[in-house]
């Protein structure tokens, strides 16, 4: 995975992204945010930097993919810390962006108020969610 | 040894002895069924060949064997391969007959070996055919890349001819460097060079994810594959690309989730299943699992499909043909066809609609 500083080329993850769930297929979009997203979301949280993810120079994505990633996002780490630290880059699919700020990130944050958990297909290991302010590291049912 | 123990161990013998015999008699029996059976077998097929006591079916295909053109023929072949799954468990020989045909095209060739594909998987059905006596046909079938998944009566595998491809593209999982490689290598043909080219990627991905979202422990024996075809160019025409995708399981309408109140405004407007189908494309409906933030596959082919990045672009799912750039053309079907057909188009003006995308 290529990272410089506070960028995440997901490319580097896998040049051909795959489905939503980590059942469905290799490189989903569960996997890269267990795997590299939240984590990497967490260091800039805590270094009060923004976090930039390129989209740019994969084969291409299925919009379940991006939805599954940022809106576990949204969900962990509520909209209004997500539009605050987040950078998105799509310059060859400049929708992307539109979609993932404007109806991705709303759309989970208004499940994570609803209580609608995201469903898992995967034993991941421990990840951070912010909770009453505080960001905790476990493994959320 | 006393009395009593004698008396005691006589009767554990002679119990033993009596259970020897016993199954000894059930072995006897047992044989001579078996003797029986064969020997029944042997005289109502004295002088057949072995081979010929497997039942031989035929199904033809007619002499319109198009999904553009005639669907209805080439669903009705569908169903007649299908309904083979139910019924007993005997081992069936199926001949497709092709010999006949006509007119073909890449949807029915795709449809035919998914079908064929499926059934292999399922066992103790044993699919074989003919190739068409039509020679333009038959050149249409041997470059489809159909013969590729095929061998031929002394088992051997058919040669391989021109560039067109169907890539078996998964079953339960998606197969996403598979997909992505065959499309970078389809991108030669009209650029000259391997390229990525993510509206079609993105759109195989869409119509995988839709439909692995919706499979099930009914559903084992789904797959998919995508169709390549390189056309060159000639006078009439500028050299494209067709893209098919053949998705068999439960098709597009039977996975949409129409609200009860929905349903009725719909049949109050004599709303025809073509109109419902494409009204699923444009996020009128909710996805099957409910949740918010789901729903948005279809509307992003109909999205890159509107920007022309990619032309032609027509569904056949269920009992509806669907033709996006002519809607007046889109149609029901008498016959229901059990999964999704994807046809589209990429050309040179696809890929420059793209470009500019990036620059602009």
């Amino acid at each position: 995975m290529e990272s410089s500083g506070n960028k995440l080329i997901i490319a580097g993850y896998s040049e051909y992204p795959g489905p939503r769930y980590c059942v469905q297929g290799d490189n989903s979009g569960e996997d890269f945010y267990h795997s590299i997203l939240n984590d990497a979301f967490y260091l800039a949280v805590t270094k009060q930097e923004k976090l930039t993810v390129d989209l740019d120079g994969t084969a291409g994505y299925a919009s379940s993919f991006l939805d599954e990633a940022f809106g576990n996002l949204s969900y962990d780490y509520s909209s209004e810390t997500v539009k605050k630290y987040l950078v998105i880059i799509s310059n060859q699919e400049p929708d992307w962006k539109d979609t993932i700020m404007n109806h991705i990130i709303p759309d989970w944050e208004q499940r994570r108020t609803k209580g609608n958990k995201p469903k898992k297909t995967h034993n991941h290991a421990e990840w951070y969610r912010l909770e009453n302010g505080t960001l905790t590291k476990k493994i959320w049912s | 040894m006393s009395y009593k123990k004698l008396v005691k161990y006589d009767y554990f013998r002679q119990l033993s002895l009596f259970r020897k015999y016993r199954k000894t008699k059930e072995k006897k029996k047992e044989r001579n069924k078996r003797k029986n059976s064969l020997r029944r077998s042997f005289e109502t097929n004295r002088g057949r060949p072995v081979y010929q006591t497997i039942p031989e079916y035929t199904i033809h295909a007619g002499t319109a064997f198009s999904l553009l053109e005639n669907p209805e023929n080439v669903i009705r072949l569908v169903n007649e391969i299908d309904s083979f799954k139910i019924g007993d468990n005997k081992f069936k020989r199926i001949l497709i007959d092709l010999s006949e045909i006509t007119t073909i095209d890449i949807g029915s060739i795709s449809f035919l070996l998914a079908k064929v594909h499926e059934m292999n998987r399922i066992g103790k059905i044993q699919i074989w055919g003919n190739m068409p006596k039509d020679k333009s046909c038959q050149q249409v079938f041997i470059d489809s890349g159909f013969l590729d998944y095929m061998r031929d009566l002394s088992g051997n595998k058919f040669e391989r001819h021109g560039d067109n491809y169907l890539v078996n593209i998964g079953s339960d999982r998606t197969l996403n460097e598979k997909v992505g490689k065959s499309i970078q290598n389809s991108i030669k043909h009209l650029t000259t060079e391997k390229d990525h080219f993510p509206p079609v990627f993105s759109i195989v991905q869409e119509m995988c994810s839709n439909s692995v979202e919706h499979a099930n422990t009914e559903n084992i024996h789904k797959n998919w594959f995508l169709g390549v075809n390189c056309v060159k160019g000639s006078e009439n025409q500028n050299p494209h690309i067709i893209f098919t995708m053949t998705d068999v399981g439960f098709g597009i309408l039977k996975t949409i989730k129409r609200k009860f109140g929905t349903k009725i405004k719909e049949l109050m407007e004599n709303k025809t299943d073509w109109e419902i189908l494409h009204r699923a494309f444009q996020k009128q409906y909710q996805s099957k699992t409910e949740e918010i933030n789901r729903n948005r596959g279809l509307p992003r082919i109909l999205d890159i499909k509107e920007k022309n990045y990619i032309k032609d672009l027509k569904v056949i799912t269920n009992n509806v043909f669907l033709d996006f750039d002519n809607l007046d053309s889109s149609k029901i079907l008498s016959k229901n066809l059990p999964g999704t057909f994807y046809y589209w188009k990429i050309d040179l003006n696809c890929i420059e609609i793209w470009n500019q995308v990036g620059t602009n």
